[in-house]
């Protein structure tokens, strides 16, 4: 009888890979995507812990991935689902009137409208109202729930719409929906040419900026530095201080994705996707992230140049402060001022006055080498969301956005090379 | 007979310009800021059409210069990761020498190539040290011919800050030869 062979190194590493790497292109196919049967997305939850609600969200996108593309925006349809919902939610009578599209979001379907109805602690009242709500897929597949979360404990705190209503689980409308006050002010100088991708390299211009780039700063050190006390944070998980939990959730969200929606492989961002596992900081302090605070989500008004409302909470999460500070600060978001040199992080201030602000305003301080992580992960997430997504969904047809998601593509591309600029420094 | 599809997307941005703009209802942003990025994505396809053949070719030449870079590195590597980069290899370089080859089929065969890139750099992490950083930077160093490329190539949908940095259109997509 012969003896079994010792098993070498490279059977060894062999063994390993089907194991560790099973769920990579070796065994990903292109139906796999386009139709995900349920052992295919239980491979990706399993593959990618990640928050619950997250998990959800995700889940969710992939289970209603092969149902019909969107079908059309119509007024008419959205008015009805929000009269189902209201004949719930409002005691009384009311009515709904002035019903109109919203331009601008790339990843929500937005309708405003007015409502007359009775308002408890009012009375009567007429209400300038938004409903916003997943397409039947969006670039991002996030919680309504956490963002009603975000927009109540922030109520007073910092500007933000009043939060009325929220149906997370799409039981009166087609998808999970918000349903909050509309917010006065615009993203942009009216003159301006710049941003026309959702606020994307929005140029304010150089008075218009020192006004707002204060106030900029100082409500981001103010969601940093929130105490959430009793707020209801139950969409929320509290990662573990001293531990690296919090990166690596974010990064095996950012990974599930790109696993479920590429319609084309990068190297690079595997390249990426390696580093920042091998990399991943230690969190220091919770904070309420933000996780899209740029320019074009925020509103100002354009006489007393305030600013009126903190938008577009969808990606907020609770982690690490560095995730918002290099978000904001990401090369894809500025512009170089007049001087064509000086780069301006969302089109206002700085990185270095930015920093600098924020330390003093917050009192916490800017870790260069956690800055530099999350700038990794933020283009890295840029990437997903561009030429994955983006691509993925517009490809399919999902949304009422498609052609702005086709033209965003882009953008990851522009955000592939900052990756790679970096990458070439590090490796 | 000559190709007028270029002229023929022009006459259509002209179309949706002078006679469609003007009549949407002004209370409906949405449809004029995606009537704006419609005329740009069109007034794209109709300046880079001439081009499209060159850049099919191009990221083909791409992932195969990259690959083959890869293949000694590779060993490091699992067998089932070594074989699809050899077996996609293959296919790419008789691409490559097929004068006449079907542009779907170069598609088809550059996807497969940077798959199975994408699995040597992941599986690298089995490597070595050192072997999975000669990886990694290889890739690194690879992709700003790819990436110079993809961004010349959408650069006139406005999106670049110093799109004149950048290089033609021609010198990005004769690299990697």
């Amino acid at each position: 009888m012969s003896k079994p062979a010792t098993p070498t190194t490279r059977d060894r590493r062999d063994a390993d890979a089907s194991v560790t790497y099973g769920f990579g292109p070796l065994s990903i196919s292109e139906p796999d995507r386009v139709r995900p049967g349920k052992e295919f997305i239980e491979r990706m939850r399993t593959t990618f812990p990640i928050e619950r609600e997250m998990d959800k969200m995700l889940t969710r996108k992939m289970e209603h991935r092969a149902a019909p593309a969107y079908a059309g925006a119509s007024l008419e349809r959205m008015t009805e689902h929000l009269t189902a919902f209201l004949n719930e939610a409002v005691e009384g009578p009311y009515r709904i009137t002035d019903q109109r599209w919203f331009a601008g979001g790339a990843s929500k379907i937005q309708m405003g409208y007015t409502l007359h109805w009775n308002a408890p602690g009012r009375g009567p009242s007429i209400d300038r109202m938004v409903v916003r709500m997943e397409p039947s897929e969006s670039v991002n597949a996030t919680s309504r729930a956490r963002e009603f979360q975000l927009l109540k404990a922030f109520e007073g705190v910092v500007p933000v719409p009043k939060a009325f209503w929220v149906d997370a689980e799409a039981k009166w409308f087609p998808e999970p929906a918000l349903l909050y006050s509309f917010c006065e002010g615009i993203t942009k100088p009216r003159a301006t040419a710049s941003g026309r991708l959702a606020g994307i390299g929005t140029n304010f211009g150089p008075d218009l900026r020192a006004r707002l780039a204060p106030q900029f700063v100082r409500h981001l050190a103010t969601i940093h530095t929130h105490d959430r006390g009793s707020a209801d944070m139950s969409a929320f998980e509290v990662p573990a201080i001293g531990s690296t939990e919090s990166a690596l959730k974010q990064l095996g969200r950012a990974r599930r994705v790109w696993e479920e929606d590429r319609t084309d492989d990068l190297a690079l961002a595997e390249v990426a996707s390696n580093w920042l596992a091998r990399n991943a900081p230690i969190l220091d302090k919770v904070s309420v992230v933000h996780g899209d605070y740029r320019s074009g989500n925020f509103l100002f008004d354009e006489h007393s140049l305030e600013i009126t409302a903190v938008l577009d909470w969808e990606r907020g999460y609770l982690g690490d402060r560095h995730r918002d500070l290099a978000w904001t600060a990401n090369h894809a978001f500025g512009h170089v001022a007049e001087d064509g040199k000086t780069f301006l992080a969302s089109g206002l201030i700085t990185p270095d006055e930015l920093f600098e602000t924020y330390e003093k305003l917050s009192g916490l301080s800017v870790d260069p080498a956690r800055l530099r992580y999350y700038t990794i992960l933020n283009s890295y997430q840029l990437v997903v969301s561009a030429v994955a997504s983006a691509q993925r969904v517009a490809n399919m047809g999902k949304t009422h956005q498609d052609i702005l998601l086709a033209s965003a593509v882009p953008v990851g591309y522009i955000a592939a090379e900052q990756l790679r600029k970096t990458l070439e420094e590090l490796l | 007979m000559a190709d007028h599809t270029a002229a023929g997307l022009r006459t259509a941005i002209k179309s949706l310009k002078d006679v469609v703009a003007p009549a949407i209802d002004q209370a409906n942003p949405l449809a004029g800021e995606q009537l704006r990025m419609v005329c740009a994505y069109l007034a794209l396809v109709a300046e880079q059409l001439p081009h499209r053949a060159a850049r099919i070719r191009f990221e083909l030449r791409s992932a195969t210069r990259l690959a083959d870079s890869l293949v000694p590195l590779a060993v490091a590597c699992p067998a089932r990761a070594r074989e699809a980069l050899d077996a996609a290899l293959a296919t790419a370089r008789r691409l490559q020498a097929a004068v006449d080859a079907d542009e779907l089929e170069i598609e088809h065969a550059t996807s497969g190539l940077n798959a199975a890139i994408s699995t040597i750099v992941r599986t690298a992490g089995a490597a070595d040290d050192a072997t999975r950083r000669e990886i990694e930077r290889a890739v690194v160093f690879d992709s700003k011919a790819l990436l110079d490329a993809h961004r010349t190539w959408y650069a006139p949908l406005g999106f670049e800050s110093k799109s004149e940095q950048l290089p033609s259109l021609a010198a990005a997509l004769a690299a990697a030869r």
